[in-house]
């Protein structure tokens, strides 16, 4: 449902994406790995368009995606994104914050908005922190929450930006288990991350970026037992 | 529209206008030194252990802060005359102009002191540097590559207050203008023109403000 | 030693009064219609993709703060009845002072804008927000708490500068406590009372913004 054709981006001078290709089925889950600076960040923003891309083309469902139209809200709609740093909106509680989007983006009469929302909250296992304020919620919770926001529009494609790579290491489990669980629901996924164990567990392939191009793809446990690019190897030895 | 603009008439008379900037330049020049010293002197006794100190301080910064300059300038100019003293209008303004500026300077400063971290002070003298050395350069240089930005900005809305002080005919700029309007009555194209040369005026001081502090900190300010 | 009760009575203060009444009219109708031009201006001056209208905006927040303000209350006072408006003296005495508001809450506007983090933008673009919403539901909601404690501080500053229509011969404040002076020869007296006035509405604002702004720091 997700096609990149050789998708090269520069900022400024720096060529951070260089001829990316690949493709996505639905109910895959593609982890991408690699080192700050190899450009998965980067792709990941330019899928549901934050950042705009100089040449190649990206298309969801068939759909080109292309940064600063005026219809790439209509696609955004359909991929639901999280952040590392959460970026939970302050002044309003958890409910709130997951029913906004569904209500004024999709059009949903309050009440609607409302159930679907708490529905969402209980998929992450926050039903007793509806009406809580982010700023009083742990790390691991607020990341819940921001998946919940982004669920709560019905996406047919996910997109996970190191969200773990923000929190203290006993908050990181909670929200591995609830992203395992879409994973097994048959969730559309695109990881980028350093967790390894959640990528030979939940991953059904592994993309391996090295300065801007995909140096290695392939199932988890062949990218992990058996890499073949040298860069990979260097690579997985320095995170053991 | 049945008005007919004379552009002419304030640019014929450029040497009054001239010397109206000067007087202007001079007047907040001096009210801007004199009143950073008595900024420096209010801010180190609102940072005092004495609570008179502060509370006098306090108080003149607040009252300045908290009444219009017109109202300040005709307090001193009439408490002045029912003391039985005369000076001239242009003392008058500098006088008025220093106390209001040093108000605002205060605040500046000792924001600027505050915001220098008392660990610094305590790793100087832990370094065996004395006092006097630790003062020079742990907390006045800091202070004022600190205090340079706000205060430059300061001194600028000073120079531009000082068009007030026509209100007790003082001879500066915008006296003159008045004083051309009392006699071609061409009201607009004079205020036109003089609100164009106090523009350039506060544009050139910002410049020269940045292109100092440039020099001296060594630090790139966009305009004050 | 000054005699500071020749002539000045009670009808002299409840004159003074009227007066303040009518800066505090002056206000309101400059603060309020000033947030409307500031609204536009600090909406241009953070339009990340029209460097025209940040251009335009930024000119005006520096015509407008980089001149007199007693220089624009002259230019737009006979400027206005040299374009053949014969307006009421308070409209046109509150021209200048909603331009002079819109300039600098235009700034406020634009830090309170710019103070949102840039990843609840981004948040909210990914969610399929366009632009009127997102300022509506995310921008909005920081920006106008970071807002209030400098515009509160401006307050102040509004009060002060109406004391400058005095210039154009408008019966404010000022001008009230130089007509009862005139009148009654108890200058010092009139001024301290009017100054006592003034003092009176800007305190509170100036305490009520500092301890906004002490507010909104503990809560960030």
């Amino acid at each position: 449902m997700l096609k990149l054709e050789n998708v090269h981006k520069w900022f400024g001078s720096l060529h951070v994406l260089n001829g990316i290709s690949f493709e996505v089925s639905r109910g895959q889950v593609t982890v991408i790995i690699g080192r700050s600076g190899s450009g998965k960040s980067t792709i990941l923003r330019c899928i549901n368009g934050l950042e705009p891309i100089q040449e190649g083309r990206i298309r969801v469902d068939g759909e080109l995606v292309e940064a600063h139209s005026r219809h790439v809200h209509k696609i955004r709609e359909k991929v639901g994104f999280v952040f590392q740093s959460f970026n939970l909106f302050p002044y309003y509680t958890a409910l709130e914050n997951v029913s906004l989007a569904p209500r004024i983006v999709k059009g949903l009469p309050a009440a609607e908005a409302r159930t679907v929302a708490e529905q969402m909250l209980a998929r992450v296992g926050l039903s007793d922190k509806l009406a809580v304020y982010p700023d009083k919620l742990s790390g691991g919770q607020q990341q819940r929450v921001a998946i919940a926001r982004a669920l709560a529009m019905k996406p047919e494609l996910m997109l996970f930006d190191e969200v773990t790579s923000a929190l203290d290491p006993e908050l990181v489990g909670e929200v591995l288990k609830v992203m395992q669980d879409l994973a097994e629901g048959g969730m559309t996924m695109i990881v980028v991350t350093h967790e390894m164990g959640f990528a030979r567990r939940v991953g059904s392939r592994v993309l391996f970026f090295h300065e801007g191009q995909i140096a290695e793809e392939g199932p988890p446990d062949q990218i992990f037992t058996d890499p073949r690019n040298e860069n990979l190897r260097t690579f997985i030895q320095s995170i053991l | 529209m049945t008005y007919t603009f004379h552009w002419e008439v304030p640019l014929q008379n450029l040497p009054e206008f001239l010397w109206g900037a000067l007087a202007t330049l001079e007047m907040s020049g001096v009210a801007c030194l004199l009143g950073s010293l008595v900024a420096v002197s209010c801010a180190l006794a609102r940072l005092s252990k004495n609570k008179y100190l502060r509370r006098a301080a306090t108080a003149y910064v607040e009252i300045i802060r908290n009444t219009p300059f017109i109202v300040q300038l005709f307090y001193v100019y009439f408490g002045l005359v029912t003391f039985g003293i005369n000076l001239e209008a242009f003392s008058v303004a500098i006088i008025t102009l220093t106390l209001n500026c040093g108000a605002y300077c205060t605040e500046i400063i000792r924001a600027g002191i505050q915001s220098i971290h008392r660990g610094q002070t305590e790793a100087g003298l832990s370094l065996g540097m004395t006092s006097w050395q630790v003062f020079r350069y742990v907390i006045l240089m800091p202070t004022l590559r600190v205090v340079w930005p706000p205060l430059a900005s300061q001194f600028i809305a000073t120079m531009l207050g000082s068009s007030v002080v026509s209100a007790i005919s003082a001879e500066e700029l915008t006296y003159a203008g008045m004083m051309l309007e009392s006699r071609t009555f061409r009201t607009f194209e004079i205020f036109f023109f003089l609100t164009i040369v106090y523009f350039l005026m506060a544009r050139l001081f910002s410049l020269l403000f940045s292109l100092t502090g440039q020099k001296v900190f060594r630090e790139a300010w966009g305009q004050l | 030693m000054p005699d500071l009760f020749i002539a000045f009575s009670y009808k002299d203060i409840l004159f003074l009064l009227q007066a303040a009444l009518v800066t505090i009219g002056l206000c309101a109708m400059a603060f309020s219609c000033g947030l409307v031009v500031a609204l536009v201006i600090g909406l241009f001056r953070t339009a990340r993709r029209f460097p025209a209208l940040r251009w335009i905006g930024g000119a005006y927040v520096e015509i407008f703060r980089g001149t007199p303000l007693l220089m624009q209350i002259f230019v737009a006072y006979f400027g206005l009845s040299i374009l053949g408006l014969n307006l009421p003296p308070f409209v046109a005495v509150s021209i200048p002072l909603i331009l002079y508001t819109g300039a600098y809450m235009g700034e406020i506007v634009r830090a309170g804008v710019e103070a949102v983090p840039r990843g609840q933008w981004e948040a909210g673009r990914s969610l399929g927000m366009r632009y009127r919403q997102l300022m509506r539901y995310v921008v909005a909601p920081v920006a106008v708490r970071v807002m209030i404690p400098p515009s509160v501080g401006f307050l102040v500053q509004l009060v002060k500068g109406t004391s400058l229509a005095y210039v154009v011969g408008y019966v404010e404040l000022t001008r009230a406590g130089y007509i009862v002076s005139q009148s009654t020869y108890a200058t010092m007296l009139v001024f301290t009372l009017v100054g006592a006035i003034y003092f009176g509405i800007n305190y509170p604002l100036s305490l009520a913004s500092q301890r906004l702004e002490v507010r909104l720091r503990r809560h960030a």
